[in-house]
């Protein structure tokens, strides 16, 4: 990737779950262009996005992860290893000894992605939000193993355990701003291209959950645009916001959309293109190019 | 694993569920000899419900095609799942074992000519 | 920094190779998929890849009346499980192990035989050292599936 241009570009992906794959339909377009990358800011499941952008890892193996990754089983609560414990603990006697991970599904998927690798250690700059649960404030996660930033990040509320990480309960980074461009203006980029995305009205409200799940929703989206406003008040950056549109619902885990994600995100980064390439003063895009 | 039996006709319909494993296949092994000592020897065993089975099991399988065949009659499975006919296939059980895709067609096929 | 082609360790177990444990051993290798999200067809040509050759250990690893240890160690990479499975017995090397011969008449062919030439066809990769003391390990390589749509 070569950067024709002698400004600083920060790529900032918002919480939305499997929708977050559009930032590799993004991240192939900028590739295509030769359009080099400074900064990565991820929140919420767009830290798993960052962070393998980051990691310098390509769009399709990046996609393949996630799959493998972000599935359903990820909310399952029962504690394998104290029924194995029961059952075998019987079966066995003293005659043996057996353990087994205790992490969880999710950081075991996510070791599996990431190993040890530090966030000071990725290709490209690195920065993770997450919330802190005893006071509501932005959490920015630049250093430690992007293992525990990212499980931090994603502590969904209700789906997750709060995370303990640097003495701190840590929440979803949505809960602070599901769009944390502040993180890219203050590290002094002057290009933002920032993926947004609204959370899905539910369509109903007849159970407990579809009801939390509007309120959540409705408070998300608005959080969502008052940041951003007052971001872009107080600080001076260029900022490119996508939000890309889509006509598939795509839920919590849709997974098996990934591929439709991804067109979707490319197709929005296509239409921002050219303005991308006015601000970072560019020539124009050739003809049929 | 769990083995239920009934008879139709001279033919002996065996329903198993669960896996064919190295726990298991001995009990499965013993309850159909069982039925072939007492002297029925066309037997079908309905694998609709069987979504496993190892060596182990294939040993039990081929005791006792042995069996029914030498006693003049004959051993044939019904509705084997793909992970199980898979592994029949791998073993070359496919080409010696008679498989229905249900057990009114196994049933059947024991009146359609001999025991073989 | 850990290797990203080592993965991590999802369970292991250790006991001794004897008949009584087999239901131990499968039902730690059940409990270890259920724990690790592993499941469908890589479940299922696991669970049996792992049977057979345990099976073979309590069976025919140590000598009469005196069994030995048997240990399973359970691997996940990005793209593929990984089961060792280890033993101090007499060297024993699954490539010696003869192919059954398939084409043989259902009259002649032999109960048993089956075990690694079902192992060989439902792995990706099959690994075998043997270990100084002695012993042998057998490491299973099963690639998780694609997943595209």
């Amino acid at each position: 990737m070569t950067t024709r241009h002698g400004k600083k570009v920060a790529l900032v992906l918002g919480s939305g779950s499997v929708k977050c794959a559009a930032a590799l339909g993004l991240q192939n377009v900028l590739q295509r262009e030769g359009i080099g990358i400074d900064l990565v800011v991820g929140c919420s499941a767009g830290s798993i996005y960052a962070a393998m952008i980051a990691a310098g890892h390509d769009p399709a193996s990046t996609a393949d992860t996630a799959r493998r990754l972000w599935t359903r089983e990820l909310t399952s609560q029962r504690d394998h290893l104290a029924m194995l414990r029961a059952l075998l603990g019987r079966l066995l006697g003293s005659g043996g000894t057996f353990g087994m991970r205790k992490d969880g599904l999710i950081l075991d998927r996510l070791r599996v992605a990431f190993g040890d690798l530090a966030i000071e250690e990725t290709r490209i700059p690195l920065f993770i939000t997450a919330t802190d649960l005893a006071n509501g404030e932005q959490v920015i996660l630049s250093s430690g193993r992007v293992v525990d930033a990212i499980r931090a990040s994603i502590s969904i509320p209700y789906i997750f355990k709060p995370f303990k990480h640097g003495g701190r309960l840590l929440i979803d980074g949505f809960m602070s701003d599901p769009l944390p461009i502040n993180v890219a203006m203050e590290e002094g980029a002057d290009v933002i291209i920032a993926i947004g995305f609204e959370s899905d009205h539910q369509k109903r409200f007849n159970t407990l959950g579809a009801y939390s799940a509007q309120l959540t929703a409705i408070m998300a989206n608005n959080l969502l645009k008052a940041r951003f406003a007052f971001h872009n008040l107080t600080h001076h950056s260029e900022v490119i916001l996508i939000v890309p549109e889509f006509e598939q619902r795509v839920r919590l885990f849709d997974t098996e959309k990934i591929d439709y994600v991804i067109e979707v995100g490319a197709r929005a980064a296509e239409k921002q293109l050219p303005y991308l390439r006015r601000l970072l003063e560019l020539e124009a895009a050739e003809v049929g190019g | 694993m769990e083995v239920s039996l009934t008879d139709v006709g001279d033919v002996t319909v065996t329903t198993v569920v669960g896996s064919i494993d190295g726990l298991t296949a001995g009990g499965l092994q013993d309850t159909l000899e069982a039925r072939i000592h007492a002297g029925r020897n066309q037997l079908v065993v309905d694998f609709a419900a069987v979504d496993y089975t190892s060596s182990a099991g294939l040993r039990t399988l081929l005791a006792v095609m042995k069996e029914t065949r030498r006693a003049g009659g004959d051993f044939r499975l019904a509705a084997v799942r793909p992970d199980v006919h898979r592994v029949l296939e791998l073993s070359g059980f496919t080409s010696i074992l008679k498989l229905f895709a249900g057990t009114d067609e196994a049933v059947a096929s024991f009146q359609a000519g001999s025991g073989r | 920094m850990l290797d990203p082609e080592e993965g991590i360790e999802v369970a292991s177990l250790e006991t001794v190779a004897a008949p009584a444990n087999l239901r131990a051993i499968l039902a730690f290798f059940a409990g270890t998929c259920a724990g690790a999200g592993i499941a469908g067809p890589v479940r299922h040509d696991l669970r049996l890849a792992v049977e057979e050759v345990c099976s073979n250990v309590i069976r025919h690893g140590y000598g009469p009346g005196r069994p030995g240890p048997i240990r399973l160690e359970v691997r996940e990479l990005a793209d593929r499980y990984e089961i060792a499975i280890e033993d101090r017995a007499a060297p024993f090397d699954p490539a010696s192990a003869p192919v059954p011969d398939l084409t043989l008449d259902w009259e002649d062919r032999p109960l048993g035989g089956q075990g690694w030439h079902l192992v060989r066809n439902v792995v990706d990769e099959l690994r075998y050292e043997r270990l100084p003391g002695p012993g042998n390990r057998v490491t299973l390589v099963k690639r998780k599936p694609k997943n595209r749509r």
